[in-house]
């Protein structure tokens, strides 16, 4: 295929961070580690289904070396996200579609009218993925535990007084076996994560910056990911805006990627 | 097999390689990285300001991609042939209001083989692949009618359910079954979905189109739609997708063709993070390929073949798996690899087999009409084959490698295939190498095949 590897997971780790922005407004801040986590599940993710815009850059080191740009439309179903991303650019990859229901992971190409089908793994490589994020729900997919309180840099190099969570998964069918993730004591939107493999690596280092109003809510409109291999591979998402959408149910399915059309 | 076995073996040291390098040390990500702060991203600057919602990406006036490619093949006895063919594909979709749109594929190839005089009326061709009108009748029912490319099936190297690939292509360049699904003509049908809640059943007719010689519908110069080719018979067809949950995924399938039922089932699901594992099959009433295909022949040679045998059910199927490499094993790196069993009830089996390769004299040719009936098809010759494939994206920054083999194992033949696709210019050109190659006995499976190795290059541009 001819999408980039890195874009293809960022884009749904576009998906999971748009999927954020649900009219939540700000709540008081839980004190026990479900509390902390559903309050910032509650900021990264919508509250209903949407669509957004999202620009991927993938920098090597400073240097810009490719951009991704799809719209992403995210349906909420129970605890967690139907995730359908639709490429426009670039031109090579125009018209492709990524799908994600649950653990069923496609990629359509309008070329060939095909539709493959993807392991998650696939989605976790490079220094972004959806994981926790696509999903939305980490209270749905990870057991937390409140394993103290850290300063720690946001994604604007401030340092925020923050919970820290560990993240354990529930089941094997999860992206990262484990994850460290902060949340901002005074506001309780997430400011950053570390996602683990089984084997203990770290896979990926996420920061949430540039909170403006969306859907109703501040949330994070931009994502620096990190890879956790080679902290040179950097992604920068960015999402342009919201808008609330009915999505039928039928329209996250493999069978009907042939007839999508924005 | 040596191909293959050769490229693999270029493979290990940079699967070595990747395993030694370790992951860094995680203090290194104290501090997020400098990049995407430049002013002009300037959202940051907006703080918790509202931003306007999002516009829907405008409707792009089709992709327009432009290709040249240069290839060279070479026979068992030594023959080389090259040739070099300029493309022009415009595909995308039109809308003429909120509930109609133009569905379109469209090609123009010209090809000059080496040795031969181009002749316009041969060499210039136009492929519609797709043209077909979209209704969105209701919010739950949608329509099409036109030549559409209707494609099932979810494993990779065969697709029993398939069912309209039969004599389909208009280029045959690779022998990566993912390549040759975009080289095919659509068919000409009505179809259409209904959805109901989240269960989709799809359903259509596709008419036989009895044209032939040369016209417009047929083989016409140029502009011939090749419809005697993708409609060679009449067929209604019905799928049905329930809602699974949200692992499995399954589909069910009818159709009846010229009044012979068959059914189809696809199922697929994910075992762990890693491992995705399906399965697809599908059993029709027909004769089988030798049946079909072969043409003549003396009565000992059809008899061997079982060629003057009535319809009857036969079974298709594709069973296997692809395998992400884990991160344990190979870091970031994208590397997969899938295996698969495919069998064709209406092939060869292994005593058909080696009478196919035992015929001589006359029998020559008609043993040749068989082997190339069923490439025409798409269905594997014989009736056990495995196929596997190895795939390496982002190899070298965005590039990616990919080798595939199909072999036989009832006469130890078979193909194998490596290409790397070199992506620049931000992704809009490619630079594309492929090379094939058969190996076995000259009568066998695939070392009958009368190229032995093929070579390409190409350059893409999209626009």
């Amino acid at each position: 295929m001819t999408l980039d590897r890195r874009s293809f997971t960022q884009l749904l780790f576009g998906g999971a961070v748009l999927a954020g922005m649900g009219a939540m407004p700000r709540m008081a801040l839980a004190v026990d580690a479900g509390g902390i986590l559903a309050q910032a599940d509650a900021i990264r993710n919508p509250q209903s289904s949407f669509m957004v815009n999202v620009d991927l850059k993938n920098y090597e080191g400073s240097a810009l070396t490719g951009q991704t740009q799809v719209t992403t439309l995210s349906r909420r179903a129970g605890g967690q996200f139907q995730t359908l991303v639709h490429i426009n650019a670039p031109s090579a990859d125009r018209g492709k579609l990524l799908l994600r229901n649950g653990n069923s992971l496609w990629m359509f190409d309008p070329a060939s009218q095909a539709s493959v089908r993807i392991s998650a793994r696939q989605r976790l490589l490079g220094n972004a993925s959806n994981g926790d994020v696509v999903s939305s729900n980490l209270m749905g997919d990870y057991s937390p535990t409140l394993a103290g309180e850290e300063a720690v840099a946001d994604g604007d190099k401030k340092t925020r007084d923050c919970y820290k969570l560990d993240l354990k998964s529930r089941d094997k069918s999860t992206p990262y076996s484990s994850i460290e993730f902060w949340v901002d004591k005074a506001s309780g939107r997430p400011v950053k994560g570390k996602y683990y493999a089984g084997s203990g690596k770290l896979l990926k280092v996420s920061w949430y910056r540039k909170f403006a109003n969306q859907m109703g809510a501040s949330r994070p409109t931009e994502v620096v990911i990190a890879d956790g291999f080679d902290p040179n591979k950097i992604t920068v998402m960015t999402m342009k805006g919201f808008q609330g959408r009915d999505l039928p149910e039928s329209m996250f399915r493999k069978e009907a990627l042939a007839g999508f059309r924005l | 097999m040596q191909g293959s076995r050769a490229a693999l073996f270029c493979l290990v040291p940079m699967l070595a390689a990747s395993m030694v390098a370790g992951p860094v040390r995680a203090d290194e990500f104290e501090l997020p990285p400098d990049v995407g702060l430049a002013p002009e991203m300037g959202v940051a600057a907006a703080s918790d300001a509202a931003l306007p919602a999002a516009e829907i990406a405008a409707e792009a006036p089709g992709t327009l991609t432009v290709e040249a490619r240069l290839a060279r093949a070479e026979t068992r006895d030594g023959t080389e042939t090259g040739s070099f063919r300029a493309t022009a594909q415009w595909m995308g979709h039109r809308s003429f209001g909120p509930d109609l749109g133009l569905r379109y594929n469209l090609r123009v190839r010209a090809t000059q083989v080496q040795h031969e005089d181009f002749a316009l009326r041969e060499d210039l061709r136009l492929d519609v692949q797709e043209l077909a009108l979209h209704w969105q009748a209701r919010p739950d029912l949608a329509f099409d009618i036109g030549r559409v490319n209707l494609r099932n099936g979810v494993a990779q190297g065969y697709n029993p359910t398939d069912w309209f690939k039969a004599d389909s292509l208009v280029t045959s360049d690779s022998a990566d079954p993912g390549d040759r699904r975009v080289e095919r003509l659509g068919t000409l049908m009505l179809a259409g979905q209904l959805s109901l809640g989240a269960d989709l059943l799809s359903f259509g007719y596709r008419p036989r189109i009895s044209a032939s010689g040369d016209d417009l519908l047929a083989r016409h110069d140029v502009v011939g739609l090749n419809l005697h080719r993708t409609n060679p018979s009449e067929a209604v067809f019905l799928k049905y997708a329930p809602d699974t949950g949200n692992n499995l995924n399954l589909t069910v399938s009818a159709l009846v063709e010229d009044g012979d039922p068959g059914l189809g089932l696809e199922i697929s699901a994910a075992v762990g993070q890693s491992l995705v594992l399906y399965a697809e099959g599908f059993a029709q009433r027909r004769r089988s390929l030798a049946g079909e295909g072969m043409a003549g022949g003396s009565q000992g040679l059809r008899d061997a073949l079982g060629a003057d045998a009535d319809k009857g059910w036969q079974a298709q199927a594709a069973l296997g798996g692809s395998w992400a490499l884990p991160s344990a094993l190979v870091g970031q790196r994208d590397i997969s690899l899938a295996l698969e069993y495919h069998y064709n009830g209406a092939g060869l089996s292994d005593a058909r087999l080696d009478a196919l390769s035992l015929a001589s004299g006359a029998d020559l040719a008609a043993a040749g009409s068989l082997r190339g009936y069923a490439a025409t098809q798409q269905e594997p010759l014989a009736r056990e084959q495995i196929f596997a494939r190895l795939a390496w994206n982002d190899l070298w920054k965005d590039a990616d490698v990919s080798v595939l083999a199909f072999y036989v194992p009832a006469d130890h033949s078979g193909l194998w295939q490596a290409s790397i696709a070199v992506p620049f210019h931000d992704d809009k050109a490619q630079l594309s190498l492929r090379a094939s190659r058969t190996f076995g006995d000259s009568a066998s499976a695939y070392g009958a095949n009368p190229v032995e190795t093929t070579a390409q290059i190409a350059v893409r541009y999209t626009f």
